[in-house]
């Protein structure tokens, strides 16, 4: 009854709603992105989630990052967001990790995932992530915003990753500027591109980068393509 | 024609998709010159598809899109 609108999608059926439940998430980052993606995957059943984050809550994050309250202030996400989605669905395994992922620790904190989901606010870990996740041929899905605009993309081996597109030259400047309305728009589609790999359905966005306009509204695929000077491809 | 696609906040004040004459311009750093942008600002450029240099040589018929950076979480 729990999942029953969502397994009357012809898309999803009784048959994605297992892999749904068998599948090893973990999510990076469980800050504006993050707090979105963490709540629509454990809602939608996935099976087991890992919250890999060394912040701790405060004040400037509570105009979106919807999981932490005022009191929360000074305590660790993973402890608040493992907390609060458990009382949401409590089917989830929750794996809390209060670490910040690096090269050095990628592969022990990334042991026995299915599907890796970032989340994070730097190009570093963006980096780290990327690279791993094209080694091993694991699923990435990558999202970033800045203000009114985002992207999405999904991440593979054999698919342009974000070494491809000259992603790790971007120097981000000064404070990112954020609002809840327009950071769950692109949370949820990245979350939703999570739950269609993991289900298997088509229209994946493998070798495109989806931009997404919260000033006028537009959202469109721009194809990309494996580059020669990729250290990873 | 080149065909210009321009993202996120680089389309402030200007079209998101444009066309500019291909002998008007050589490089991708013509095209951001051309738009006032600060070459600095721009994060990734890609010429139909591929990263490209903003010193790369682009040619008739070619699609080059800019994009700022955007990496917050
Ligand atoms: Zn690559």
């Amino acid at each position: 009854m729990r999942y029953s609108r969502q397994t009357i999608m012809e898309c999803i059926g009784d048959k994605g709603q297992k892999r749904l439940s068998n599948a090893k998430v973990a999510v990076i980052g469980a800050g504006g992105l993050g707090c979105f993606v963490l709540n629509e995957l454990a809602l939608a059943g996935v099976g087991y989630i890992r919250i890999i984050e060394d912040d701790n809550v405060s004040l400037t994050n509570l105009n979106r990052q919807f999981i932490y309250k005022e009191s929360d202030i000074s305590n660790s996400k993973v402890k608040v967001a493992v907390n609060y989605l458990r009382e949401r669905n409590g089917l989830v395994e929750l794996d809390g990790v209060e670490e910040r992922l690096t090269e050095a620790n990628a592969t022990e904190l990334l042991k026995n995932i299915d599907i890796v989901v970032d989340c994070v606010d730097n190009v570093e870990t963006r980096m780290v992530v990327n690279d791993y996740c094209v080694d091993k041929d694991i699923p990435l899905v990558e999202a970033a915003v800045n203000g009114l605009h985002g992207f999405v993309m999904a991440i593979r081996k054999n698919y342009p990753c974000l070494r491809c597109i000259g992603y790790e030259n971007t120097k981000l400047k000064g404070v990112n500027e954020a609002i809840g309305a327009a950071v769950g728009i692109v949370a949820s589609i990245e979350a939703l591109e999570v739950i269609k790999i993991i289900v298997g359905m088509n229209e994946l966005l493998y070798g495109n980068m989806l931009m997404i306009d919260c000033n006028d509204y537009s959202i469109e695929k721009v194809p990309l393509r494996l580059s020669d000077e990729c250290r990873r491809h | 024609m080149i065909e210009i696609r321009l993202f996120a906040t680089f389309r402030e004040n200007r079209k998101k998709i444009d066309y500019i004459d291909s002998n008007q311009v050589e490089k991708a750093l013509d095209i951001v010159n051309y738009y006032g942008i600060d070459p600095e600002d721009v994060a990734i450029c890609l010429i139909n598809g591929f990263h490209s240099k903003l010193t790369d040589s682009i040619k008739d018929g070619d699609v080059v899109a800019l994009f700022p950076p955007v990496g917050g979480g």
